[in-house]
Formats: C-alpha cells, sequence, structure tokens
C-alpha cells in the first residue's frame, strides 16, 4: 500500500476535508467491528460475567476460557487446514494451468470451451449435491477427507480459470515470445514464466479458496459423521448445540472463545497475502 | 513421448500446429475430467431424478412429471421462492450500493488507509456459523444489543427472530456486516482506474460528483456488473443463516430456497422432489444471468475489447 502514498496526492474522488473523511471512515469501521468486539468480549467472561455483564466490559478477563475451547476444537481445526490445504493445491495447478491455456494457447473451441467453463459459475452447487452425495456413497468415499478435498479441487477450478486467465492475459507477450525463441515448450513456459509472475493472482484466489473451504458447511455436515474428522464449521456448530444447555446456565465463554480461536487462521491469511490479493485482483481486471 | 509421436503423426497430426492445438486439450482435460465425473454428471443424475420417486432406501421409481407438477400446488416451494426472490431484491442492491460507497472512502490516500481496509474486511474474515450464534444473540429481542440499542434512544423493542415481518430484515441487516470481499473487488477496481482520467477531468473543471458519474463509475461499470451477476447467484443459494439462526422460521418468513431443499432431500427423503428442486433453481438462476447480461450487460463500458 505504500505506493499508494508516493503517487500524486491531487487526486481526490471526494472532495472534502481530510478530517471529515477520517471521521466518516472511523465511524463506519466501528460500525462494522461492534460483531467482532463483541465476540471477543464474551470470549473473555466466567459464567456469571456472561450471564450478567453480556455487553460490557468484565474483569478481570478469563483467560482459560481459551484453554478449554482449544481442547475442544483443536482437531476440527487441524483437519480442516489439512483438507483445505491440499484442496487448494490442486485447485492453484488447474487454475494455472488453465488459465494458461484459455490465455496464451490457440486450438479449435477455445473460446466456446472457456464459456462453457465460466457458464459452469451459474450452476447452483445444490444441483449436483444429492447425486455427489451418492456417488461418494458408492465409491466409499464417505466419512474420508476425499469427500471434502475432491468437491474443492473439482469445482474450485471454475472459478479460478476465469481469474487467472484475466490474469495472465495481463502479462506482456514479448517474455513468452523471446522464451519461445529459446526453445521453451509449453509446459516450462507456464512454470518457468507464467507461475512466478502470476503469483498475486494465485494468492487471490488462494484466500478466496480458503476462506471458502473454512465455511464449507452443509456438505461436510451430511458426507462427514466421524467427528474425529470433522470440520471447523461442523464442529462449531456442534459445540454451538452441544453447549446451549450451557448458554442457558450462563457459560458461553469457552464458546465465543473457540470462535474467536477459528476465526485466527483466517486473519493471519488474510494479513499474509492481504496486499497481494488486492494486487491480484487490480491487475487481473475483472470483467464478465 | 516418442511413442506419442509416432501415434500423432500416424492421425496426421505432427504438425507444429497441430501438437499445440493438442497440447491445449492435454493440459485442459485434467480439469475437464474432473468437473464432468463430480459435478456434471452428479447434476445431470439430479435430471434423471426429476423423473423419479427415491426416498434412498427403496429403489427409484418413474413416476413422471409428479414432482414438478406437485412444485405448483407446493405452498412451501412458493414461499421458498418469495423469501429468497424477496432477500435478493434487497440485500444484493443494498450490498452493492454500500460496498462501492465504502470501497470509495477506503480508496482515498490518507494515513493508515492499508489498517482500515485490513480491519473493515475482518467482519467477513468471522466463520459464518460464528457469525450466525454471534447475529442470534445481537437480534435477542430480551438481552439483544440491537433491541439495547432501541430501548436507550426510547424505541420500542422489536421482535426481530420472533415475528415474521421483522425476521428477513434482520438477516439482511446481517447481511451487511460480510460485504469485505465485494467491497475489495471494488476498491482493486478502483485503485486499476489510471490517474490520468481524473486529472483530465479536472482540467475541464470536473467536480467530485461529475468524477463520480463520468469517470469512476462508467470504468469501474465491468466489476460492477461482476458484483452484481455474482451477488445474484450466491443470494439465490443462501442457506447459512437461514438455517442456523431462524431455522426458516417464524412462520417460514425465512425458508430460503435451498433450506427448503435440503429439508425436502435430507429431512423428508424426497429425492427425486428436492432434485427437481434444484433444476427449477438452476433454471432461475442462468434465466436470471441470460436477462442480466441482455439488459444491463448492454450498458458496459468495456475499454479495449477483447
Amino acid at each position: 500500500m505504500t505506493t499508494e502514498l508516493q503517487r500524486s496526492p491531487t487526486r481526490r474522488p471526494l472532495q472534502m476535508s481530510q478530517l471529515g473523511l477520517h471521521l466518516m471512515i472511523a465511524f463506519l469501521l466501528l460500525l462494522s467491528l461492534v460483531p467482532t468486539v463483541i465476540m471477543i468480549n464474551l470470549s473473555f467472561k466466567n459464567g456469571l460475567q456472561y450471564r450478567w455483564e453480556r455487553w460490557t466490559l468484565s474483569l478481570p478477563l478469563r483467560g482459560s476460557n481459551y484453554l478449554s475451547a482449544w481442547d475442544v476444537i483443536d482437531a476440527y481445526m487441524i483437519n480442516t487446514v489439512l483438507v483445505a490445504v491440499v484442496g487448494l493445491a490442486g485447485v492453484l495447478i488447474l487454475s494455472l494451468i488453465g488459465g494458461y491455456v484459455f490465455a496464451r494457447m490457440r486450438f479449435p473451441l477455445r473460446e466456446p470451451l472457456y464459456y462453457a467453463i465460466i457458464a459452469l459459475l451459474m450452476v447452483p452447487w445444490v444441483l449436483s449435491f444429492i447425486p455427489a452425495y451418492m456417488l461418494y456413497n458408492n465409491l466409499g468415499l464417505l466419512n474420508t477427507r476425499w469427500a471434502l478435498i475432491i468437491p474443492n479441487v473439482a469445482g474450485g477450478p471454475i472459478f479460478g480459470i476465469f481469474l487467472m486467465r484475466a490474469f495472465i492475459t495481463g502479462i506482456p507477450e514479448e517474455l513468452y515470445e523471446s522464451a519461445r525463441c529459446d526453445g521453451a515448450g509449453a509446459w516450462s513456459l507456464i512454470w518457468r514464466i507464467t507461475f512466478p509472475l502470476s503469483l498475486p493472482g494465485l494468492a487471490t484466489l488462494s484466500v478466496l479458496n480458503f476462506v471458502a473451504e473454512w465455511n464449507s458447511f452443509l456438505w461436510p455436515l451430511v458426507t462427514i459423521s466421524d467427528m474425529s474428522k470433522q470440520v471447523i464449521s461442523v464442529g462449531l456448530f456442534r459445540l454451538s448445540r452441544t453447549t446451549n444447555d450451557l448458554v442457558d446456565f450462563g457459560s458461553g465463554g469457552p464458546l465465543f472463545a473457540g470462535y474467536v480461536l477459528a476465526s485466527i487462521p483466517l486473519v493471519i491469511l488474510f494479513i499474509v497475502l492481504g496486499k497481494f490479493y488486492v494486487e491480484g485482483l487490480v491487475e487481473s481486471g475483472i470483467k464478465m | 513421448m516418442s511413442a506419442i509421436n509416432q501415434r500423432l503423426s500416424s492421425w496426421g497430426l505432427n504438425s507444429p500446429a497441430a501438437r499445440r492445438n493438442i497440447t491445449g486439450y492435454i493440459f485442459i482435460s485434467p480439469f475437464i475430467l474432473g468437473v464432468l465425473i463430480w459435478f456434471l454428471v452428479p447434476a445431470a443424475t439430479a435430471g434423471w431424478l426429476t423423473f423419479q420417486k427415491w426416498n434412498l432406501i427403496t429403489a427409484p421409481r418413474f413416476v413422471g412429471l409428479d414432482n414438478i407438477e406437485n412444485l405448483f400446488e407446493d405452498e412451501l416451494f412458493l414461499q421458498s421462492l418469495k423469501v429468497t426472490t424477496m432477500y435478493t431484491l434487497v440485500a444484493v442492491p443494498l450490498g452493492l450500493v454500500l460496498s462501492f460507497f465504502i470501497a470509495l472512502l477506503l480508496n482515498t490516500k490518507i494515513r493508515g488507509i492499508s489498517i482500515y481496509r485490513t480491519v473493515y474486511y475482518l467482519p467477513s474474515i468471522v466463520p459464518a456459523v460464528a457469525s450466525a450464534v454471534l447475529w442470534a444473540f445481537i437480534l435477542n429481542s430480551e438481552f439483544g444489543l440491537l433491541n439495547a440499542g432501541l430501548r436507550a434512544v426510547g424505541l420500542p423493542k422489536i421482535l426481530w427472530l420472533q415475528e415474521p415481518e421483522w425476521a428477513l430484515p434482520a438477516l439482511i441487516l446481517m447481511s451487511l456486516w460480510g460485504l469485505g470481499a465485494t467491497m475489495v473487488i471494488y476498491l482493486a477496481g478502483l485503485q486499476g482506474i489510471p490517474d490520468v482520467y481524473y486529472e483530465a477531468a479536472e482540467i475541464d473543471g470536473a467536480g467530485a460528483g461529475n468524477k463520480l458519474i463520468h469517470v469512476t463509475i462508467p470504468l469501474l461499470s465491468p466489476v460492477i456488473f461482476f458484483n452484481l451477476v455474482m451477488g445474484i447467484i450466491a443470494s439465490f443459494q443462501i442457506f447459512t443463516a437461514g438455517y442456523l439462526i431462524t431455522s426458516g422460521g417464524p412462520q417460514n418468513a425465512t425458508l430460503f430456497y435451498v433450506l427448503y431443499l435440503y429439508r425436502a432431500g435430507f429431512l423428508h427423503l424426497k429425492m427425486g422432489y428436492a432434485a427437481a428442486l434444484a433444476w427449477v433453481l438452476f433454471i432461475i438462476i442462468m434465466g436470471l444471468t441470460v436477462l442480466i447480461f441482455k439488459y444491463v450487460g448492454s450498458m458496459i463500458y468495456y475499454e479495449d475489447t477483447r
């Protein structure tokens, strides 16, 4: 983001005093942060505080809620990271190759094929839901991690190819030409040239895909019954349901601590990749 | 490889151009195969299931158009369609405008703006399940924060999740806290607009309003269009909020389409009927997208046509 600060300061889309702008942004941010702050605040409460001081800060903070929460959700978190990372690797590889094929290679029916793939974005996931469930059942894949990895690797590149094609189209053709003169084949054009130059686009795709996987709920709920393989969304859901009595009794602190813990991987991901995430979107110049 | 080359030349496909053609297909084939097996074949099977009666346990039985005929007599189907359409009609435009406005604000060059952007994105990162429980708390009529706020300014409390007329607005309100991704896409679009356009407009004496209407919005129209299409597609498939917070209630006021479909299939084990619902949803989404491309797509300004 530093590059922008160095750009000419003459452009101001909104002619307002800096102070007014600051105030407006700050107000909106405060508003948008309310749920997050409430979640963190609730996560530090003991039973009584939770019951009587729900919306205010209560001291001392009960950090041990986080230990109780971690004890319950650690396996779900690890499962989700495992499934999401393996799936993401597949999505990135297929999207990079697919993006390259549609941006750079020439072959008959390329455009109709590309638009057919983009049209898949319109197909609701529920359309394949029930038969896919039966397919996984018949193949004995229910209750295995494959049931969570395969749908992502198969479906994730649909948007991925759309994004990576737009991104790769922006890479200067001269780079490819000079590499071709040096005798590089399609395979090495992908890995030696496209891949290193596509990192921001891949970062964008990683954030979007990982967040989607982290929030995937209904499919794991019906395909995974063995809780030792279950993912975080369903884990949190079960936790909310089983602690319902506890919530009424007044000790939801650990539950909310669990929610905070479950958010942390995504926060880290966004902070690490955030800059590239926006850059990748800028350079791909999304168009339909 | 040489064996492949031999085979290719025997088909007359060994010219460099033909080889390139083949390479394209070979490279894309793992993806195509994956989509076919795990996505399109099941989707087509759903088409077949539409004409069957099947409870997962006994064998499917052909029932012709029964499932489709039943649809139009099913009040819950019509209700779920109505709820989902109303949600889409309000939440999507509202979200598009609000996130556009916020992106404009966050695109200004003031100190600490990148921190603001990250902070604004945070609520979109909280897992959907967590955010659902959290909002059930905020909207709770007895101890909820929203009603506490209303009380503080002297307004009567609202039974957000118990009154049929308030439940859907409550979920729409909640959706406004998940706009981070849409906002970032706008932001990226804004950053892609070259400064020279604004400078030229300034030379012509354009004020902030004119620059917004004559520079920003036309140049950003492909991005707005993208967000509109994706927003509508996603909105018609909303599930989690209705399932977790309201369970479709009160009085089916938040019975979203996919929630009803899930119940038909996995609760009542009417797989054929659920498949019919899924196909109807697909046709609705496809029809809407085609209409949007036809009527809105022509208004989009593409800087360089590919």
